[in-house]
């Protein structure tokens, strides 16, 4: 909300210099957010008139003038030509300073004496005339001499304040001067009120007819009438005004409807009463698919929940959001009927939102706004027409209020106020701090003696007071946040355990980033064409109803979308050795129920150890990023688990892909990017995945840690080469070596694998070490020999491999 | 003979001066004092000499040996020396090169300043609770005394799945549901995502949120002070001046928020405080009265604060980052820097 400081001072005397004022109005909860002076830093700028305007003697495009203020006569050099003898205009005298710091110096131009400068509106920090160029030709009524920021309105700041949606009291000059009274109990000043020997035209009854048809939508209608009014542009000091505070000048009728919103907070809507069908007015509910064009020209379809203002005919206004275009003012209105209503706020924001309009007059009734405020504004805006643009006030106002106002007492215990505030404030300062916030209370039996009790009736225009807990909201603001002391609060103690969500979380973020891992963070959303590479069916994706993109529509369904996007985003800005992770919530539907599910996903792409003078260039491949999933399930002590190799994951290479399994349960997905998939991303490196399910992981756990015994006793080792069909995995040898259950086998490594020269093509040589030990023994060659030959004899016959180099 | 030997020590002495390397040392070692050298030889004629000048001779002999052998010895440790350091010169490397290692992976920052107002809480005694990220109206609103057609709803704009269905705005959904499940005293912290319809260089459509509470029977506006100066002078310094100024959040009242000291300017008015010496980075208030109803607490019995703060608005200040979206563009040399 903008709010004039010039302004606010026709209400308070003596008000705090700006900077002083913002900062009280922000410590009571009317957040200021900028203070704009008007004039721009413009100083020793004044009226002045041209006395004439002549060739400069040197130079044809330049005139000179004699100009004359209360100071004398000035001669000024000048390269605009729109001026002539008699015109005044914004003389800036040297030293004068203009808006950006521009300081004016008397200057010789082309040999001629300039003992300033006249000024054009943009010079002046003013929005330039239409077609305009040229200096800026000001009224002929101004006194020559006068401060020009000062005739022009322009010795002033703009508070911009941050009004709370529980305040639409706040929303006016007079809410915000109320409000400061309150805090800093400087007294309002007294406001005029309507003469009656203002209304001379004839009795409103007989002018027009009003009637409510839904008294719940429309508590109070209120309207006159002024008649043979002449509607023009509006005086400089009111189009300055209403401009100031955000609003275009239209013209002397709606320029003063909106002035006294400012000023009071109350909207009106004014009609050209000739185009009211029948002198007729009637509060309705709209007909299902009635239609009305409104003052912005937009025709609308209403419906029945929707609340508007007809004439015998047809809706000439939507109901406290906009008038209608047929009933507009313009040059041609002589009479007016002005409205001033109160609107139920619901009503106001269903239809606002269901239309999608929302303006000054529309945000204030959805607030709440103030019922018996209605007349004062009424009386204000007639009043101001009148005298703006002449015409005749007709006698009297009609009044339609079905059920008054009734405001109920609040019980406010002085015992609550301070168990909640933890203060010890007295009964004398809360009796004055009701009175500040002209709360009407008188003190009623309390419970217990030393308690006091109020009954307290806060103003109509306070809308948000209406329990208890408000008033003591109210209480605290006024006597200051700053001053309830602060204590920290007496609480048993108690473990704070982590879950074991959080400790995946965490561990897992500790052996990746020691990896080398960079933690991501994706958004959510991603474009169904992300969308689309780990999820084949669109369909089982959340959609957002308002997405803000199409980009961001979309909930993931798998990590990977969002750690492809940061490969390509990265790759686009030459960062090309990538190695993330991100943990974070995938999105599904299932039926009409939406499922959750949290996830670790990773992926590396290019060099294993970045590029360095002094580190080997190879590129990732797959077993570096299995590698790194075997160390997050190591370190988690997931144990049992088996990785199946899968070549039907549409996005990973076939071959070079599979799942993480335990306990006959998916755990994750690790692979190679499919080709095409990489492509269609644009994508012109290999890159490789992980997506872990931590909910899965965490049944699988293990996290006690548990001493084995270091070996006291030697190991001895067999190494055997062997050439294997290629179609064999490790997996499947091993689980025979394993099947064959040795106790004396600790532990199997593989030394090499190869494929190539002088190996068959469809066959490679593995070549394994084999340790065995005993915990209790040193073992004899005879025992190790013999439990090695049962191993490779099961090899051999399950899968024929040939054993090369076998040592004994 | 003493004059011989005296000249064999002289010509020995002034031949050694000129050697120039190990094997000379050697040569000239076995030349005077091998078994087949010159002092030997001098030595067989020892027999000649009458038997009282045979000690005397003796002895002489000996010093000579001793004084020829310690040149000798000297001169072989220094050759030696200076070979080695020969040697090590040669093997010399540029040390100034920088060394060898594995880059390690960082944190997201956002990770890690949610880590550290959760560390903060939890010493405090504060549980940690989460709840889902798509969420009902009723959680996200209606509980919160944020009813439909209610003003307060524009303060944050909803992304919606379906008609009651949506990404939750904020976090105090999950007070609503621990208040649900759990009765009096309660503190809670509720980390998370959060979503708004928004998008500049202050705001995106995702961010990150921790929410806190704490009921029980005597908790004060006091104590909502205490608590979050305490956490705020953890967070940031000791010294970190720090003011509560009225506000409005539908679910608390008496509603703060709560501003420090700018940590850019220290208070001077910049840019980041637009001026002002202050920056706004919580959020607070007394548990409305209408939220305990709906989990159904009494109000007359149980009061509480709630509290909420975004973790990027933190992170921002803390390391000076000007555009939040590099949160979630996830460049390498963003991410690496933290
Ligand atoms: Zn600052």
């Amino acid at each position: 909300m903008k709010i004039s400081y010039n302004w606010l001072k026709q209400y308070i005397k003596a008000l705090p210099p700006p900077a002083k004022l913002a900062e009280k109005l922000t410590m009571a909860g009317l957040e200021v957010e900028g203070i704009e002076a008007l004039d721009k830093g413009i100083k020793g700028v004044v009226v002045a008139q041209i006395l004439s305007v002549e060739k400069h003697p040197n130079a044809d495009r330049l005139l000179f003038c004699k100009v004359k203020t209360d100071k004398g006569i000035h001669s000024i050099v000048c390269g605009a030509r729109n001026m002539k003898a008699g015109d005044k205009v914004a003389l800036a005298l040297p030293g004068a300073m203009l808006p950006k710091g521009i300081k004016i110096e008397k200057t010789k131009i082309r040999g001629v004496e300039s003992e300033g400068m006249m000024c054009s509106e943009s010079e002046l920090g003013l929005p330039p005339l239409q077609g305009g160029g040229g200096i800026m030709i000001l009224s002929q009524d101004l006194p020559i001499g006068k401060d020009f920021t000062e005739t022009m309105g322009l010795n002033d700041y703009i508070l911009n304040i941050n009004v709370t949606p529980n305040r639409p009291d706040c929303l006016s000059i007079l809410g915000i001067a109320r409000e400061i009274s309150a805090i800093t109990k400087k007294m309002l000043k007294a406001q005029k009120t309507l003469g009656k020997a203002i209304e001379k035209g004839k009795d409103i009854k007989k002018l027009v007819s009003i009637s409510i048809d839904e008294p719940s939508l429309c508590r109070r209608y209120t309207a006159r009438v002024v008649e043979n009014i002449k509607v023009g542009p509006s005086p400089e000091w009111l189009k300055q005004r209403v401009e100031s505070h955000g609003f275009r000048s239209i013209n002397n009728v709606v320029d003063v409807t909106n002035y006294v919103m400012l000023e009071y907070g109350h909207p009106l809507h004014a009609f050209d009463c000739n185009l009211v069908s029948e002198k007729q007015v009637i509060v309705r509910r709209a007909h299902e698919g009635e239609k009305i064009q409104t003052l912005d020209g937009i025709a609308r379809v209403l419906t029945n929940d929707m609340l508007v203002i007809s004439d015998a005919e047809k809706p000439i206004a939507l109901a406290g959001i906009m008038g209608g275009k047929e009933s507009e003012i313009t040059e041609r209105t002589k009479n007016i009927l002005l409205e001033s209503a109160y609107f139920d706020p619901s009503c106001i924001r269903r239809t606002s939102k269901a239309l999608g309009i929302v303006t000054e007059s529309s945000y204030r009734f959805e607030r709440g706004a103030d019922i018996e405020g209605v007349t004062r504004a009424l009386d204000k805006a007639a009043q101001m027409i009148v005298e703006l643009s002449g015409g005749d006030m007709a006698r009297g106002m009609i009044d339609k209020y079905p059920r008054p106002y009734r405001p109920a007492a609040i019980r406010v215990r002085l015992s609550r106020i301070n168990k909640i505030l933890s203060t010890t404030i007295n009964r004398k300062e809360i009796e004055d701090c009701l009175e500040r916030l002209g709360i009407n209370f008188k003190q009623v039996k309390a419970q217990k003696r030393e308690d006091a009790v109020w009954g307290a009736t806060p103003p109509s225009i306070r809308v948000d007071l209406v329990k208890e807990i408000d008033i003591i909201e109210d209480i605290a603001r006024l006597y200051g946040y700053g001053k309830i002391p602060t204590a920290l609060p007496l609480a048993r103690l108690s473990a704070v355990k982590k879950s074991g969500v959080d400790l995946i979380r965490e561990k897992t973020r500790d052996i990746l980033t020691n990896n080398g891992f960079l933690e991501a963070i994706n958004y959510s959303f991603v474009s169904p064409k992300l969308f689309k590479i780990t999820a084949p069916d669109i369909d089982s994706g959340l959609k957002l109803i308002n997405p803000l993109t199409e980009e961001q529509s979309i909930m993931r369904h798998s990590l990977v979308s969002g750690l492809l996007e940061t490969l390509r985003y990265n790759l686009n800005h030459n960062n090309n050795n990538i190695k993330v992770f991100e943990i974070g919530g995938i999105f599904a539907t299932r039926g009409k129920e939406t499922e959750e599910r949290e996830m670790i996903g990773g992926l590396i792409s290019g060099l294993r150890h970045g590029e360095a003078w002094n580190v080997s260039r190879d590129v990732v491949d797959f077993y570096d990023m299995k590698g790194a999933v075997e160390q997050v399930l190591a370190g988690l002590g997931i144990v049992a688990y088996t990785f199946i190799a899968k070549s039907d994951i549409p996005f990973l290479y076939p071959g070079k892909a599979g799942i993480f399994e335990t306990n006959g349960k998916p755990m994750g997905i690790a692979g190679e990017i499919h080709p095409d998939t990489l492509q269609s991303l644009d994508i012109k490196q290999p890159a490789y995945i992980f997506e872990l399910d931590l909910h899965v992981m965490m049944t699988a756990m293990n996290s006690q840690k548990k001493y084995n015994p270091i070996p006291r006793y030697p190991m001895i080792v067999r190494d055997a080469a062997m050439i294997v069909n290629r179609e064999i995995q490790f997996q499947e040898l091993y689980e025979v070596i394993k099947g064959v259950g040795s106790k004396l086998l600790e532990k199997v490594d593989i030394f090499d694998v190869y494929y190539g020269e002088h190996i068959p093509e469809d066959k490679l040589s593995i070549a394994l070490r084999f340790l065995y030990r005993s915990p209790e023994r040193t073992l004899t060659d005879d025992e190790v020999n013999n439990a090695h030959s049962a191993i490779l004899e099961n090899l051999k016959n399950r899968f024929g491999i040939e054993i090369r180099g076998e040592e004994a | 003979m003493k004059e011989r030997l005296l000249q064999l020590e002289k010509a020995a002495l002034s031949e050694i001066s000129s050697l120039k390397n190990k094997e000379a040392v050697l040569e000239f070692k076995n030349k005077y004092l091998g078994r087949k050298g010159e002092l030997a030889a001098l030595t067989k004629e020892f027999g000649k000499l009458p038997p009282e000048e045979r000690p005397i001779v003796g002895e002489f002999i000996n010093s000579i040996r001793g004084r020829i052998e310690e040149r000798i010895n000297n001169l072989l440790t220094a050759f030696a020396q200076s070979e080695r350091e020969q040697r090590l010169k040669g093997e010399k490397i540029d040390a100034t090169l920088p060394g060898r290692y594995l880059a390690l992976g960082k944190r997201h920052p956002i990770t890690q300043v949610m880590d550290e107002v959760v560390k903060i809480f939890s010493g405090m005694g504060f549980a940690v609770a989460e709840g889902p990220e798509i969420e009902t109206d009723y959680y996200n609103f209606e509980a919160l005394n944020i009813p439909k057609d209610h003003p307060a709803r524009d303060m944050q704009d909803t992304f919606y799945i379906g008609e009651d269905v949506l990404l939750r705005t904020h976090t105090s959904p999950v007070q609503i549901r621990v208040m649900q499940n759990k009765k009096p005293p309660l503190r809670v912290i509720a980390p998370g995502k959060v979503y708004r319809r928004d998008s500049d260089v202050t705001h995106t459509p995702m961010f990150h949120q921790v929410e806190g509470f704490m009921v029980d029977e005597t908790i004060t506006f006091g104590d909502l002070k205490g608590v979050l100066t305490a956490f705020l002078h953890s967070l940031f310094r000791e010294d970190t001046a720090i003011r509560f100024r009225p506000s409005f959040f539908p679910f608390t009242e008496p509603s703060a928020e709560v501003d420090i000291q700018c940590v850019i300017c220290n208070g001077k008015g910049c840019r980041v405080c637009k001026g002002s010496g202050w920056l706004e980075v919580l959020g607070a208030g007394m548990i409305h009265p209408m939220v305990f109803k709906a989990v159904g607490y009494d109000s007359e019995r149980f009061s509480g604060f709630a509290f909420g703060l975004g973790i990027e608005r933190i992170a921002m200040l803390k390391f000076g980052i000007d555009d939040i979206r590099l949160f979630f563009e996830n460049d390498v040399r963003f991410l690496r820097q933290f």
